[in-house]
């Protein structure tokens, strides 16, 4: 055997196992964070909309019980319940939905041109802002179930929306 | 051990790591692809309970 074959067919296998096996899993991976991160965003947002809902719902019924609509009470005793629901219904979820679906559409034009990288970040940030904003303003509000939403998406959106 | 040994070797390493690598990129492309699937039928919010209940308000306070 000469020494001189030997050294290239080892570099050979080197270079393969180094360049080629990373790189198969590598661009795999590029997007699919980008996915999961979407898919967490809009659970969380269909969640704060769920319990929004729920908690407003909740509210009218009590003012209703206890002052008869229509009346200046029953207006005082809703006031800050639906103020939060317009402002979810207004700005949070407008701006949720349109971040979601640009960032879907870019997810998904990337992965057909079979692009590994993609600054999914900068379309679904505004979104997510939206809603962790929305649910820091709020927490009160919502109880015990804000931190159940705000779980998964706070630590992305204390890194993402100083 | 001569270059014949080597190059058979070296193939049979390759095989292994080649069917390795498929098979990761299989379990790889699942995830995605379920990812791709369910939010290709459902990405936008649907839910509509705040504005159900904010038409109901206004309802009460309308009369």
């Amino acid at each position: 055997m000469h020494p001189h074959r030997t050294r290239i067919v080892l570099s050979v296998v080197v270079l393969f196992l180094f360049g080629f096996f990373p790189a198969q899993l590598g661009c795999k991976s590029g997007l699919l964070p980008g996915y999961r991160a979407l898919a967490i965003v809009h659970q969380a947002g269909e969640s704060t909309s769920k319990v929004f809902g729920q908690v407003i719902m909740a509210a009218r019924d009590r003012c209703f019980e206890k002052h008869k609509p229509p009346s200046a009470e029953y207006t005082k005793c809703i006031a800050m319940y639906k103020e939060a629901g317009q402002k979810w219904v207004k700005y949070a979820k407008p701006s949720i939905n349109a971040a979601l679906i640009a960032t879907y559409g870019a997810l998904e034009t990337a992965h057909q041109a079979k692009k590994d990288e993609l600054d999914w970040m900068a379309t679904l940030k505004p979104g997510l802002c939206a809603l962790v904003g929305i649910l820091a303003e709020y927490k009160d509000l919502m109880g015990d179930k804000a931190a159940e939403i705000l779980g998964p998406v706070t630590s992305i959106g204390k890194v993402v929306c100083q | 051990m001569n270059v014949t040994s080597i190059i058979t070797m070296c193939l049979a390493i390759i095989t292994g790591l080649s069917k390795l690598v498929t098979e990761l990129s299989k379990l790889w492309d699942i995830d995605l692809e379920e990812l791709r699937k369910k939010l290709k039928e459902d990405h936008k919010l649907d839910d509509d309970s705040v504005e159900t209940a904010l038409a109901l308000i206004a309802k009460d306070e309308g009369g």
